[in-house]
């Protein structure tokens, strides 16, 4: 059974993340945007990937799937309507940015639940 | 009630300053310098809604940990600081979601305010007194009988809570009316406002609207 308050914990937890990580990351005074985004990008969607089967263990996968999706919209949404940043003119580039997050997220979700599996397992035996 | 809210407030005295200096103080800093930044960066329309969603969700995102606080007195169960940690962090989400949620309604259908109850189902939906049921449903239909219970008396509390906050603003900003003050010195009188006052007002929305805890209380 699928919990929404699950997805909603890990969002939080992500949001979270993404503001204070962004924040810090500012202090650094790194001039290149492009590593600066990607390495949050990277670090927050390996997050969701690995948070979203702990609070949804029933069904890790679709939880996953639906965390990173909502939050790749809130950052598009972000982007358009306080940053001012045309994101919706160019459909490939969100195209791109939607498989790529997903993907990175299911990715790591998949991982995660190998892991648990082979744990329990081991434990079995 | 007051009795009970300072009763609340000695046993966890050191509970709740641990929590002031770990959550409230920075989580308020924060959010009011990025008020701040909001109303400096120019592509940004509408900085003034932004300015009171922001001050809404420092509100809301930081009641949990007091309400768990709460939880545990009044059931005479012994409470850990790091669990405190853990709750806001759980909760932050849940808190996000209705915040939004809500904030779209009383920004875009603005027209709604003029209906009184329309305008106590936000408020009450915004305090998140149900969140330790663990199930979205449960939370809803907790907060809906509430509803159904208080209806626009729930205005009265808010009222409450917004007077004593703009007198407790007010005596603070007459004392500092004789010096050369610029927005730091607002912001930190505010977080350190909100550091005192926000316990009160949480232990004193729990007592009032959660009245399955203990007994007596909330009488």
């Amino acid at each position: 059974m699928f919990q929404f308050m699950g997805l909603l914990k890990t969002l939080g937890v992500v949001i979270f993340t993404f503001i204070a990580a962004s924040f810090l990351l500012g202090f650094f005074n790194i001039n290149n945007i492009a590593i600066t985004v990607t390495l949050l990008y990277i670090f927050c969607y390996i997050l969701t990937g690995f948070l979203a089967p702990i609070w949804n263990p029933k069904t890790p996968y679709i939880a996953s799937y639906i965390a990173s999706l909502t939050l790749t919209v809130l950052n598009l949404l972000f982007a358009v309507l306080v940053l001012d940043i045309m994101v919706f003119a160019d459909p490939m580039d969100i195209n791109r940015g939607l498989a790529r997050n997903t993907l990175l997220s299911l990715f790591v979700t998949f991982l995660w639940v190998k892991i648990v599996k082979w744990k329990q397992g081991k434990e079995h035996d | 009630m007051i009795r009970d809210i300072s009763d609340i407030f000695n046993r966890n005295i050191v509970t709740i300053l641990l929590i002031s200096l770990v959550l409230v103080i920075p989580f308020t800093f924060f959010i009011f310098t990025a008020i701040q930044y909001f109303y400096v960066i120019d592509t940004v329309e509408i900085d003034n809604l932004i300015a009171l969603f922001l001050i809404i969700i420092n509100f809301t995102a930081l009641f949990p940990p007091f309400f768990h606080l709460a939880l545990k007195d009044l059931q005479d169960h012994p409470c850990q600081f790091i669990d405190l940690v853990k709750v806001f962090f759980r909760n932050f989400g849940y808190m996000s979601f209705i915040t939004i949620l809500f904030f779209m309604i009383g920004a875009l259908g603005s027209f709604f305010l003029f209906i009184p109850t329309v305008l106590s189902i936000i408020v009450i939906f915004l305090i998140p007194l149900f969140t330790d049921k663990g199930n979205i449903r449960e939370a809803f239909r907790g907060i809906w009988n509430i509803m159904k219970k208080e209806h626009i008396f729930i205005l009265l509390d808010i009222f409450i809570v917004l007077s004593l906050n703009l007198l407790i603003w007010s005596g603070s900003l007459y004392l500092l009316a004789n010096f050369e003050n610029n927005s730091l010195v607002y912001i930190t009188v505010r977080v350190l406002l909100n550091a005192i006052c926000l316990p009160l007002i949480y232990f004193y929305l729990t007592i009032k609207y959660r009245d399955d805890l203990g007994e007596g209380y909330g009488k």
